[in-house]
């Protein structure tokens, strides 16, 4: 097999490349040692950030970092530069196997091992720096024809192209003079170095061999330079192109619990709340601001970017990667060992110098921003972290949101201004049990605020009581000693209130030994199901619209009546993005009678944010276009006469913004319940 | 017309080694700062950088022009 591959190569091969590939092992120790180097830099920043344990699980991290780096699974869901980032990768893949594989060529007789092993890393090689070159090419269209607004250019992200492309060329030279040097027509060359048999075609050899081989020397060594130096290069200088470690260490220790659950504060321990330094980040926290790539998907998909807001996600990571590095050691402090793991004193705010109140405060923690990440960076929690530090240090937040939390310490609830009791929606349903009365349910229905206390939905909650009653399911209801679940504390960053909430309620459910509980809230789904565990809360909760579709699907619900509407869905962050319930609402809007399902362009989990998660509810909207306008608009383009949604909050929002549209004749917004509710009648919707 | 060729050759050749030291040079400059060379020293650091990168450029442009293969 190609044994013409080899016609007068052996000569070069001896004389040139075994002296370069020799010396390119020797400096493998510098290369290890400059690697090692680049790690103590990195290490040295980490040490600033305080303890973490993402250490547990380790074969499921294992299996899916590998299955993110090889597979490329959430880097693909963007088709164009999915495929780009694709190409380089096993581009890059194919070219490195290709020339690992070579050294260890010239260290023994060419024979042993088969000469078959270098034609393939040869080809391998070839094969990969094209698919690197093509790979370029549509990053190239993309970063300087394109321009999308998410991609910012740095001086580092041009050189990298040239430098790449310089050094694939370089080495299609060095071998292209080789073949044309050793003069024997015709070779094999053309199947195992296809483009490098193309290269030789047009270059100028001299007559004389050791003129060539001075020549070739020449070739390998401007190959070699540029390639040692960028290896360097990646290692040492803290750029984008590190995120080729980073990133997959990243992915490695990504958050394993539930989605939607926040870190809980140890309120007795903490000495002061939330972060304000950078320094009070943990370790992957700020392990997350080093593996950022820039790719901007997280400014793509946040609502609040595109609403015109100040916050973009991308820009919070890289403004406190910045001032991570500003402020973590100096190069010769490190060496002298005067850094202990803390941070510099720049004189620079975290907290209003870096990222400003309004950025913090912008964000409606819907996770469409981590949901959409490739490196698996956990914004929320960073800038949740920053709202403790406001709320509970510096007693800063907005004026309408400190009403909602003082509400809710004063009255257990967030409806300011209600005349309302607990258990006034269900007046007429027979059936509704106060726990208190009789605890002996099939299952226990928390209302939660909205729901019990909110004029709109309370119509909803009175739905669902009858669709229970319906389908003659035991249901008790826990009226006055309901308690907010604490979702809106938490969110803006109340944490001792949010305990205090859950601590409350966990009692009231341990008292009358709940096991199972249904919610019309995803945010409160979300508190009960995933954040109340953390205080040993651990009951079997559903959300409504899982309950609703496990009764249909039991045939306990019999849906008799035609609708005759065009329904559209819309996922709520909490039940969608941060809960994984995506399925439910749909079964149970296709099971209604004379519906006609429409989807959005964005839903499941590219879902939009309605704009009220994150205690936005309580938020005024005062920058850029509301993002319930903007969502009832992508509601609109799909001509439905209903936009269903389950949950209160959505509920709300959608109806206020179809009113400041004046849409109010073309879409009305409704929960699955009262779509159900409506099938279930005794007498047929008008 | 050989000549021709071979002018245009070289300085397809020159581009080329121009490329790889000036990657090689802005690599360094970069390097330089992130390794903690304050700003202030911007000017001078690429003054230096590109007096070396130009004296490269001038000696490979020399030795191209004299012993490049004729065509």
């Amino acid at each position: 097999m190609g044994d013409l591959f080899w016609t007068n190569q052996i000569i070069y091969i001896e004389n040139i490349y075994k002296p370069v590939v020799l010396g390119t092992l020797i400096c493998f120790v510098a290369i290890a040692a400059v690697f090692a180097f680049g790690l103590f830099r990195h290490y040295q920043l980490l040490r600033m950030g305080g303890k973490e344990n993402r250490f547990d699980q380790i074969p499921t991290r294992i299996k899916t970092a590998l299955v993110e780096v090889f597979a490329h699974m959430r880097i693909i869901k963007e088709p164009y530069p999915g495929i780009m980032h694709l190409f380089i990768f096993w581009g890059t893949a194919l070219f490195l196997i290709g020339k690992l594989i070579r050294p260890f060529s010239y260290a023994v007789v060419l024979s042993s091992p088969p000469q078959a092993v270098f034609l393939y890393a040869s080809l391998l090689s070839e094969i990969g720096a094209v698919l690197i070159i093509i790979g370029g090419l549509i990053a190239i269209y993309r970063r300087y024809i394109a321009k999308p607004s998410r991609l910012d250019t740095k001086p580092d992200d041009t050189l990298i192209y040239g430098w790449v492309f310089i050094i694939l060329l370089t080495g299609f030279m060095a071998k292209g003079y080789r073949i044309a040097a050793g003069g024997i027509q015709p070779t094999d060359w053309a199947t195992w170095a296809p483009v490098s048999y193309l290269f030789s075609k047009i270059l100028p050899t001299f007559d004389t061999e050791k003129f060539n081989w001075v020549l070739v020397w020449h070739r390998a060594v401007l190959h070699t330079l540029p390639a040692f130096t960028f290896l360097v290069y990646i290692m040492v200088n803290r750029s984008r192109m590190q995120h080729v470690l980073l990133t997959p260490v990243n992915v490695f220790f990504r958050s394993l619990k539930p989605k939607g659950a926040l870190v809980p504060v140890d309120l007795e321990k903490a000495e002061s709340f939330g972060v304000s330094k950078i320094e009070g980040f943990t370790w992957k926290q700020l392990m997350d601001l080093d593996a950022c790539t820039r790719c901007g998907r997280c400014q793509d998909n946040c609502p609040a970017h595109l609403s015109g807001k100040a916050l973009s996600p991308k820009k919070v990571i890289q403004d406190l990667k910045q001032h991570w590095y500003d402020s973590g050691p100096d190069l010769f402090g490190m060496f002298r060992n005067k850094f202990k793991g803390k941070g510099r004193d720049t004189g620079v705010k975290m907290i209003g110098d870096v990222i400003s109140q309004e950025v913090i405060w912008d964000c409606t923690t819907c996770r469409a921003c981590q949901e959409v990440c490739p490196a698996y960076i956990e914004h929320i929690n960073k800038i949740i972290d920053m709202r403790r530090n406001l709320v509970l240090d510096q007693a800063e937040m907005p004026e309408t949101a400190e009403m909602a939390l003082r509400c809710i310490e004063e009255r257990g609830h967030t409806c300011k201004g209600t005349t309302a009791c607990r258990t006034d929606w269900c007046g007429d349903i027979q059936g509704a049990k106060l726990l208190a009365n009789d605890s002996n349910v099939e299952i226990v229905y928390f209302v939660g605020c909205s729901a019990a206390l909110e004029d709109r939905n309370m119509k909803v909650s009175k739905a669902f009581g009858k669709i229970l009653r319906a389908a003659n399911v035991n249901f008790g209801i826990l009226g006055e000693e309901e308690s907010c679940c604490g979702d809106p504390a938490r969110r803006i960053g109340n944490e001792y209130l949010f305990q205090m909430q859950a601590m409350k309620n966990i009692e009231t459910f341990k008292k009358y030994n709940i096991k199972r509980i249904v919610v019309t809230c995803p945010h409160g789904y979300n508190c009960l199901k995933n954040e109340y565990p953390q205080f040993g809360g651990e009951f079997e909760v559903i959300h409504h619209s899982q309950y609703i579709a496990e009764l249909i699907s039991q045939g306990r619900l019999k849906l008799k009546n035609s609708l005759d509407k065009a329904i559209t869905y819309h996922d709520g962050c909490y039940l969608g993005r941060h809960n994984s319930v995506y399925d439910e609402p749909r079964t149970v809007i296709n099971a209604l009678p004379g519906v006609q399902f429409k989807e959005m362009a964005r839903h499941a989990n590219k879902s939009f944010c309605c704009g009220a998660g994150g205690g936005h509810m309580w938020m005024e909207e005062k920058t850029g276009v509301r993002i319930s306008e903007m969502r009832t608009e992508q509601a609109l383009e799909t001509n439905s006469n209903v936009v269903a949604t389950a949950c209160p909050f959505c509920l709300q929002m959608f109806e206020d913004a179809i009113k400041a549209k004046q849409a109010s004749e073309k879409i009305k917004s409704m929960d699955i319940a009262e779509l159900v509710a409506l099938a279930i009648a005794d007498e047929p919707p008008k | 017309m050989d000549t021709f060729v071979r002018v245009i050759a070289v300085l397809i050749e020159v581009a080329i080694l121009g490329v790889v030291f000036y990657s090689i040079l802005a690599g360094v400059r970069l390097t330089l700062f992130d390794l903690g060379i304050k700003q202030q020293y911007n000017k001078i650091v690429t003054l230096f950088l590109a007096a070396v990168g130009a004296l490269f450029l001038v000696f490979l442009f020399s030795h191209l022009f004299t012993f490049y293969p004729e065509i």
